[in-house]
């Protein structure tokens, strides 16, 4: 009776010890940058492979094609060689080397001036893993390129991953307008981007 | 002796005819549809559509190490068309699919060297024209021998009962859940909790088996007896810890396999699937959904009042599968609502306990079933997106 009384007793113990130690596991995933931010964090737009968001630094990066780097909400579709952001913020995720931080990103695009809107000028602030590194001011809707330096750059939440985060102070959407039907809200159109 | 086991005979022939004459049923309609429609199937993969070609991957391959468009099969060879697989983003991956019922398709493949198809197809009916007689003798036991030959008729012949046939893992499901809740009910505990840890290794949903099990032990024996943990609580303690054991074996697997214990979760972004309230997706899905979306809403809110008439009546363990059955798919979605609840055995225990009191809807209701049959292999056979 007794011998049952212990059998019954290890084997609950074993079993729920085993259940904490798979919970422990589920907790901390042991995958790749990519995979936590496309199926766990759910913050990538597309899923590009393991490798998806490695970034050689001075790379370039070209808009006018699909982007592995762009988030899950802030973007449109790639068209006539650039890409808009949509919405107040959009967010590029990049891995780099986690040995060595970065010092300068170069940005080429085009701010977004409303047709018919009295808007003098438009501003972009940037942000590189949730710290403001820099503002850019436009008063004419032409491409412009502008750079920010990334010195003080800290890898935070996770080794060799930069968030650059893009707050555009004028969106306005063409649907509520009434130039189209479209409810997009166009902050800024990229072109290209360097980290350095 | 002689004359009880020739009873017990006696009793489950009912059932196993049932059973029987059901899936030969559907697979003369099928081929029926087949023929008249000019689907082009074959008699092989006559009832593999949709989630048949992830199940064969598993089989066929294990389980993938990295997402993909499609399941990694030959899915020419097997006759399949790639719009079943509507994964342009390659973010799609077999993980989402429970191992214990591709594991014995692979068993059975093994044993009689029969294809993966065959193997699944195989498993999947076997394990149909098991559970049903195990489900009666559950029924009969639970409710009436007459309440419970309508379960087996309604289960047999719904228009639903078409998934039992597909190489999909609801047949499975269905006879480890007859199986265990037999044992639990029968106070033989152990046995009952093993078979709920296959049943949690065969669908993640298995794990959930715990309260219709408490439901059970609380009847048998009394909650005050259960907490005073006398010799059946701790072999009832036994039995609820053992019954997700499928579920965290495979989580186990996961993080071996890929790194990550939970990406048969993390995966569901592949079908559009995202974490939610369930109260919220079905209010939307009611009043700003697209036909689909109604279509499953009206069978999540069915089950629910199912499941709340299960309860009522006082059999609680049914009204848990029930509701748990509805709620935690719908977490994730209401897609596929349909088949997750309509497959569920407690649907048929309510819709029996009901037309017990109504005996003139019986036969026309059995007659609406058969003609509901023919609709559904149509739309099965011809792989119609709704049947998902």
């Amino acid at each position: 009776m007794m011998l049952k009384h212990l059998i019954y007793f290890c084997g609950t113990i074993s079993l729920l010890a085993f259940y904490i130690h798979v919970g422990q596991l589920a907790l901390n995933p042991d995958v790749s940058l990519s995979y936590r931010l496309y199926f766990i964090d759910r913050k990538l737009k597309n899923w590009h492979g393991h490798d998806g968001i490695r970034y050689q630094y001075g790379a370039k990066v070209d808009f006018a094609g699909e982007v592995p780097f762009l988030s899950r909400n802030g973007w449109y579709q790639a068209d006539d060689g650039a890409t808009w952001s949509d919405g107040k913020t959009a967010e590029l995720f990049f891995q780099v080397d986690a040995t060595r931080p970065p010092s300068l990103m170069i940005v080429t695009g085009v701010p977004f001036f409303p047709v018919g809107k009295d808007m003098e000028r438009s501003e972009v602030t940037i942000y590189v893993n949730d710290k403001a590194v820099g503002s850019q001011s436009f008063d004419s809707p032409g491409s412009a390129q502008f750079s920010v330096s990334l010195l003080e750059t800290q890898f935070v939440p996770y080794p060799g991953l930069l968030v650059v985060r893009l707050v555009c102070s004028q969106t306005d959407t063409p649907g509520g307008r009434g130039s189209s039907k479209d409810d997009h809200l166009p902050g800024f159109r990229f072109q290209q981007l360097i980290i350095q | 002796m002689e004359h009880d086991s020739r009873s017990s005979l006696s009793r489950l022939a009912f059932p196993l005819l049932m059973a029987i004459s059901s899936r030969v049923f559907f697979f003369i309609l099928g081929w029926m549809v087949n023929l008249v429609f000019d689907a082009g199937r074959t008699m092989e993969n006559l009832f593999c559509v949709w989630d048949c070609g992830w199940y064969l991957s598993i089989i066929m391959n294990g389980y993938d190490l990295n997402p993909s468009a499609t399941p990694s099969v030959d899915t020419v060879a097997l006759g399949f068309d790639l719009r079943y697989y509507p994964h342009p983003g390659s973010d799609a991956a077999n993980w989402a699919f429970s191992p214990l019922f591709p594991l014995l398709a692979v068993g059975v493949s093994k044993i009689t060297g029969l294809n993966a198809l065959l193997s699944a197809t195989l498993v999947a009916n076997v394990s149909f024209i098991v559970a049903v007689p195990v489900l009666y003798l559950y029924c009969a036991e639970r409710m009436s021998p007459g309440v419970s030959r309508w379960i087996v008729i309604l289960l047999c012949f719904s228009p639903f009962s078409l998934y039992f046939t597909a190489p999909y893992t609801e047949s499975t499901y269905l006879l480890l859940m007859a199986v265990s809740l037999y044992f639990a009910h029968s106070g033989k505990w152990l046995k009952a909790g093993l078979v709920a840890a296959a049943l949690s290794a065969t669908r993640n949903l298995g794990a959930f088996m715990v309260f219709p099990f408490l439901s059970i032990a609380a009847s048998g024996n009394g909650w005050r007896q259960f907490f005073r943990m006398g010799q059946r609580a701790e072999e009832i303690l036994l039995c609820l810890v053992f019954t997700p054991l499928g579920l965290f074996a495979y989580m186990y697997f996961l993080h071996q396999h890929v790194g990550d214990a939970l990406a048969f979760a993390h995966v569901q972004i592949a079908w559009g699937r995202s974490i939610g309230n369930p109260a919220n997706t079905l209010l939307a899905a009611i009043i700003e959904g697209p036909a689909y979306g109604r279509y499953c809403a009206i069978y999540a809110v069915l089950a629910l009042l199912f499941a709340f008439y299960l309860f009522r009546s006082h059999y609680p363990a049914e009204g848990f599968i029930l509701l748990f059955g509805t709620i935690i798919p719908m977490i994730s979605g209401l897609d596929s609502m349909p088949r997750y609840t309509m497959t569920l055995f407690p649907v048929y225990c309510t819709v029996a306990l009901i037309i017990r009191k109504y005996s003139a809807i019986r036969y026309p209701l059995l007659a609406l079933m058969v003609l509901a049959d023919g609709f559904m292999v149509w739309s099965w056979v011809l792989a119609k997106g709704y049947m998902i």
